[in-house]
């Protein structure tokens, strides 16, 4: 078993619970490898730092996940790359995935601080 | 300055004697000696309190680009070599992930990026007809 962490990019043009659609598909697909997903962080609607495929924003997730075996990576890789509401996608293999929010979502909920509903 | 060999730690070594400081003098840099030129800092991601280096963290990644974008040398962060190859990876990671940018267009003139890089905006400006050339034509036409 190893550990890896998926980050993706939805284009913002489509119905938000596309999103939603999306991490269900991805842990259909781990569960199918007989994987777990062991955290799951929305990071929301965020600005490109450069245009992808004419978007100039998207919907970001980043999730962590245990698998074994380079083939359960490369099915989901794969059906990333059909997927047309994916707009990017990366996985790499970490030590181990911490349980606390990344700093993307720290530094999101300090913006949003005093804010009600902080947590995504 | 000739550069100087990094002396061990506890070494003695004989002193220069200092440049004299007289009042109303000019006091340049050189005056200052050692302390001016060679104040080094350690690593920022060595000892027990630094950061993490992770491709996700832009607010810490994006201090160690240049104002074009690139990934700054080590000489001017101070950030050690191993460190340096963690950190070339992570910005290189937030890059895919159009975290970070790979250039920014930077207008030395007006010392700011000429593309905003944060804050909300909708869409492109309309950009202004060209109508100095649709002038020189026609009146060439004419």
């Amino acid at each position: 078993m190893a550990f890896y962490e998926l980050t993706y990019i939805i284009r913002p043009d489509v119905p938000t619970t596309q999103v939603e659609v999306v991490a269900g598909k991805v842990a259909d697909l781990v569960k199918k490898h007989k994987g777990k997903v062991i955290k799951t962080e929305q990071w929301g609607l965020r600005t490109l730092s450069y245009p992808i495929s004419k978007h100039r924003k998207g919907y970001y997730t980043m999730s962590g996940l245990s698998l074994s075996g380079q083939e359960a990576i490369n099915d989901i890789e794969y059906q990333l790359k059909l997927a047309d509401d994916v707009i990017r996608f990366m996985t790499i293999k970490v030590e181990d995935i911490s349980k606390e929010p990344s700093a993307m979502l720290k530094a999101k909920n300090r913006m949003e601080d005093g804010e009600a509903g902080a947590n995504a | 300055m000739a550069m100087e060999q990094p002396r061990k730690r506890g070494e003695k070594t004989e002193r220069k004697p200092r440049d004299e400081f007289r009042t109303g003098g000019k006091y340049t840099p050189k005056l200052l000696g050692k302390a001016y030129f060679q104040r080094r800092r350690g690593c920022p991601f060595s000892g027990p309190k630094a950061p993490k280096i992770d491709y996700k963290d832009v607010r810490l990644l994006g201090k160690y680009l240049s104002e074009y974008g690139k990934i700054l040398p080590r000489h001017i962060t101070g950030v050690c070599a191993e460190k340096q190859r963690e950190l070339t990876q992570a910005i290189k990671r937030a890059r895919m992930l159009a975290l970070l940018p790979y250039t920014v267009k930077f207008d030395p003139q007006n010392d700011r990026p000429a593309r905003t890089p944060r804050g909300p905006r909708e869409g492109r400006e309309p950009r202004e007809p060209r109508e100095p050339r649709a002038e020189a034509s026609t009146e060439a036409a004419e």
